[in-house]
């Protein structure tokens, strides 16, 4: 796991896409999203966790995703979300977009993947 | 969660939840993000006060994030308002501004009205008032020296006058100013047809008019009305006006 000092705040840009992966395996609330981006990363990416709503709720007017309010796994009233089909497509989008940057910063750093 | 696309769908064309709905739908999704992870701070064996600290400081600025969630939800929603209510405005200030436009042409027509009322009236007024110089004024000194009417042939009034009768004379009380006088026509059909120049006598103080009458018919004259004035003495003074009727027999 990552020090303390070694974890990054999230890239300008990059929560849509986070979230809307993490939601790719079903309906969650935004507490579940925000663990879940936390976990996957191993605690890497640290989420001012607040700044995950303003997010949710930009795409939700997008159409990105939808909400609907339910029940939680403590038996709460809880607001979740999930992928669309024009979330699916944005999240391809932003994979698609990410992977060029990744790899086009791998190219400058020289530790670019051989291709096959 | 299957129709949750279709949700999503509505809500883009008209969300139906009121400004107030939004709201509490914000406070509560936070405060539950705020309360689960004070709750699971707790179980990592934080006390109730570091727990909830903890999870304040994780989440952020509460007020900011709530502000920056409602903007993005309800944001246009209450822009659109505003302009309605600026255009409602408008359109109130535009409809008032038009009525007191009206209001205003409408007083002025009342007034030019009322003007040409007052002028109808003076034109279709009494002989004495039409005589007046101006409607309201006090009569001028020489009202009581002006010349009138005294006599006329044949008699005012008269129903068996003689269709032969070959002129029409008019006497005043005083001398009259030669070659002035107003013969004036009440209609062309009621008016004798002239048969030679009109005329005073000697006395100066009656015309004579020469006609052709027809019998059976009503005569209307009138001695001086309204702007014809010419019936006058030397000093100018107009003489009242005088109506002589008279019938001539069949």
């Amino acid at each position: 796991m990552a020090s303390s000092n070694d974890r990054s705040d999230l890239m300008q840009g990059t929560l849509d896409m986070l979230a809307l992966r993490t939601l790719r395996s079903g309906p969650l609330h935004g507490y579940a999203i925000a663990n879940k981006i936390q976990e996957c990363s191993e605690g890497f990416l640290r989420v001012e966790e607040g700044s995950l709503y303003p997010a949710l709720h930009r795409m939700e007017r997008r159409g990105w995703i939808a909400a609907e309010w339910g029940l939680s796994e403590s038996r709460r009233k809880a607001k979740f979300y999930e992928l669309t089909d024009a979330g699916r497509e944005q999240l391809k989008a932003k994979a698609k977009t990410w992977n060029l940057l990744v790899d086009a910063i791998g190219g400058v750093m020289g530790t670019r993947t051989a291709k096959a | 969660m299957s129709g949750l696309d279709s949700i999503a769908a509505q809500r883009r064309v008209a969300d139906p939840r009121s400004i107030r709905e939004i709201d509490e739908e914000i406070q509560e999704e936070l405060n539950f993000h705020l309360e689960m992870r004070t709750h699971d701070n707790l179980r990592l064996g934080m006390t109730q006060v570091e727990a909830r600290a903890a999870a304040a400081e994780r989440f952020g600025d509460f007020v900011r994030i709530r502000k920056t969630c409602r903007a993005m939800l309800v944001g246009e929603r209450i822009m659109l308002q505003r302009l309605q209510t600026g255009l409602i405005v408008i359109l109130l200030l535009a409809v008032v501004a038009i009525g007191y436009q009206m209001f205003s042409a409408q007083r002025a027509n009342q007034v030019a009205l009322a003007e040409v009322s007052a002028q109808l009236a003076r034109l279709n007024s009494t002989p004495a008032e039409a005589a007046a110089p101006s409607r309201g004024v006090a009569p001028p000194a020489w009202e009581a020296e002006r010349p009138r009417v005294v006599e006329t042939f044949p008699a005012d009034g008269a129903t068996d006058v003689d269709p032969a009768t070959s002129e029409i004379r008019v006497t005043f009380d005083k001398e009259m100013a030669d070659r002035n006088w107003s013969w004036v026509q009440s209609s062309p059909a009621s008016f004798p047809k002239s048969a030679g120049d009109v005329h005073y006598l000697a006395d100066m103080k009656t015309c004579v008019m020469p006609v052709e009458l027809e019998p059976g018919t009503k005569y209307v004259i009138w001695f001086n009305r309204a702007q014809y004035l010419n019936f006058k003495d030397p000093e100018g003074r107009p003489a009242e006006p005088h109506l002589l009727t008279f019938t001539t027999r069949k």
